[in-house]
């Protein structure tokens, strides 16, 4: 028989009942004397099992607050593999999770039972929405498409977002709103132009449309067209080159008919015929998107009509309008000649209505400058304008 | 062909057959007692004939080729390293070899933490406190080898043999 002094005994039971009661539980002190027996044998066991349940107590509580990092526990006992295993697989779902969670759907988790068929079954919804999305996407991007494109002709780009991200705003019937016309006019436009070189007034033009812009875009309005006002004919004020002056009783008509006097002065203005290099430099840099021909009527009885579509500079013939005024002045009109018409009838309200050369004329313009007339005046009358 | 004197690799994909005809009845599964008997009884005799580390090389190095050889035969398709890691997992589990599972990975460093659980070697085996997996850990190298170009160190740290019960396998960029 074996004798066991209480103290130890009770050493074990207290080990136990620690363990049972959820506090720590420390190694139990052997005494040197005790001999090298199965009670020591016992004690050193018991003490093993306290520290590699401690280590698994420590790494199990780690574990129940999601600290995957580490696995620190050195054990062969069932239960601690058991955890290592549940470590390592929790530790393979996060790798997962970040996979899918990067867009990678085509991931799957092998063997974990329930929670294997949701995790697949999750992707698998995700991946299927994915693709449902993608798909309605494409039709909703086919459909603003052709909205955009419908409306785009008729607006600007940012009323037609406005009605996509609004679609009730496209119900039928329209919408009683109060508007605000502004009209301006250049102070002095004329004087000045007198003085200017024609480069200069393009520029002050340009400078003058741009700010429009800005403030009309700044307050929400919208700017479908900007329409170049042109005379059927050239004139000018002041010195400077005009290739297509008419220096001849052709001039003298379309000053006379066309009473092409200074409003200010009563000058005479230098008349000539139309330029196309001119007019279609004009439509390039100003973003002209439609033409308004005016005093169309003037031209009225002349027997041929010449526009010039190109310039002869030293001997070549170039079609566009050159930077130096020194070269503007040395340039020689080349024309192309249409035939003339006698005579308008002055009620006329359409296009077809106008003689078939002054349309032929029409069509010349819009075909050179590549920009469509949208209006034409036949006379001083406010009914007099006809539109295309 | 398989009997040929040589001083580098001569494997080829195609030395595995036909074995859908040749095996039209048996198939091309059999039990894995046979693997192991094959594999533990190979180990054995390279033991005895020369050492534990020259068994070990062997292994590896064999492993290694295996990988290399299943890599560019399997998963050749794989677009980037995450695909190539479901096209590794779908394959062993299809094939038995084991359930392949990536525990943490660093693609800016390139290493890897990996589990095979129930592995084609050692699930079930007495645990004896050592690391068996060698012939694994050469068939990752081989793997990773095939598929990034660079060689990595892989070592199991995990193993059925030493009384774990999944595989465990480091693999870093040498």
């Amino acid at each position: 028989m074996i004798s066991v002094a209480e103290e130890l005994i009770d050493r074990i039971t207290a080990a136990i009942h620690y363990l049972r009661v959820g506090k720590t539980a420390r190694p139990i002190d052997i005494p040197e004397d005790l001999p090298d027996n199965e009670i020591r044998q016992l004690i050193t066991y018991v003490n093993r099992f306290l520290v590699e349940f401690s280590a698994f107590s420590e790494a199990l509580a780690q574990m129940a607050q999601g600290e995957l990092h580490t696995w620190a526990v050195a054990s062969r006992m069932a239960v601690v593999q058991s955890l290592k295993t549940l470590h390592s697989n929790l530790r393979h779902l996060t790798w997962k999770t970040q996979q899918v969670a990067d867009g990678d759907l085509e991931q799957k988790v092998d063997f974990m039972g329930d929670f294997s068929t949701a995790f697949n079954s999750m992707t698998q919804q995700l991946k299927d929405s994915r693709e449902q999305l993608l798909k309605l996407n494409e039709q909703l991007e086919t459909r603003n498409r052709f909205i955009r494109e419908t409306f785009g002709r008729y607006t600007s780009d940012d009323i037609v977002e406005v009605l996509l991200d609004m679609p009730e705003g496209l119900k039928l019937g329209g919408e009683k709103r109060e508007l605000t016309i502004l009209m301006t006019d250049l102070r002095g436009f004329t004087a000045m132009v007198e003085r200017l070189e024609p480069t200069a007034v393009v520029a002050l033009l340009n400078n003058y449309l741009s700010a429009m812009i800005e403030i009309i875009q700044q307050y929400g309005g919208t700017i479908d067209e900007i329409i170049g006002i042109v005379k059927a004919y050239t004139t000018r004020v002041g010195e400077g080159p005009l290739p297509t002056e008419l220096l001849d009783k052709t001039g003298e008509h379309l000053q006379k008919v066309g009473h092409e006097f200074g409003t200010t002065t009563s000058r005479p203005r230098r008349c000539g015929w139309l330029d196309l290099v001119v007019l279609k430099h004009s439509c390039m840099i100003s973003g002209i998107t439609k033409l308004a021909i005016t005093k169309l009527d003037v031209l009225n009885g002349l027997p041929e009509i010449n526009v010039c579509t190109q310039y002869l500079l030293n001997g070549k013939k170039i079609d566009y309008f050159p930077a130096s005024i020194e070269d503007v002045s040395a340039c020689k009109p080349v024309y192309t000649t249409f035939k003339g018409w006698t005579a308008m009838n002055p009620a006329s309200s359409k296009f077809s209505d106008l003689p078939k050369e002054a349309q032929a004329y029409l069509r010349f313009i819009e075909k050179e400058t590549d920009v469509p007339i949208t209006l034409i005046s036949i006379g001083p009358g406010r009914d007099e304008t006809i539109e295309v | 062909m398989f009997k040929e004197e040589r001083d580098q690799s001569q494997f080829t994909w195609n030395m595995i057959g036909d074995i859908e005809a040749g095996r039209p009845n048996l198939g091309p599964m059999m039990h894995l007692a046979v693997y192991r008997l094959m594999q533990f009884t190979l180990r054995d005799i390279l033991i005895r004939d020369f050492d534990v580390e020259t068994a070990d090389r062997i292994f590896f190095e064999a492993g290694k080729k295996a990988g290399e050889e299943f890599c560019r035969n399997l998963l050749a398709d794989k677009e980037d390293m995450n695909s190539f890691c479901a096209g590794i997992q779908q394959h062993m589990k299809e094939l038995g070899i084991g359930i392949f599972r990536v525990e943490s990975a660093d693609y800016e460093k390139g290493s890897f933490v990996i589990t095979v659980a129930e592995d084609l070697d050692c699930s079930g085996i007495p645990v004896c406190n050592e690391e068996i997996c060698i012939y694994d850990e050469g068939f990752i190298a081989g793997l990773l080898l095939a598929y990034t170009g660079k060689d990595f160190a892989v070592k199991e740290i995990d193993c059925w043999g030493s009384g774990d019960r999944i595989c465990r396998f480091t693999a870093i960029p040498q």
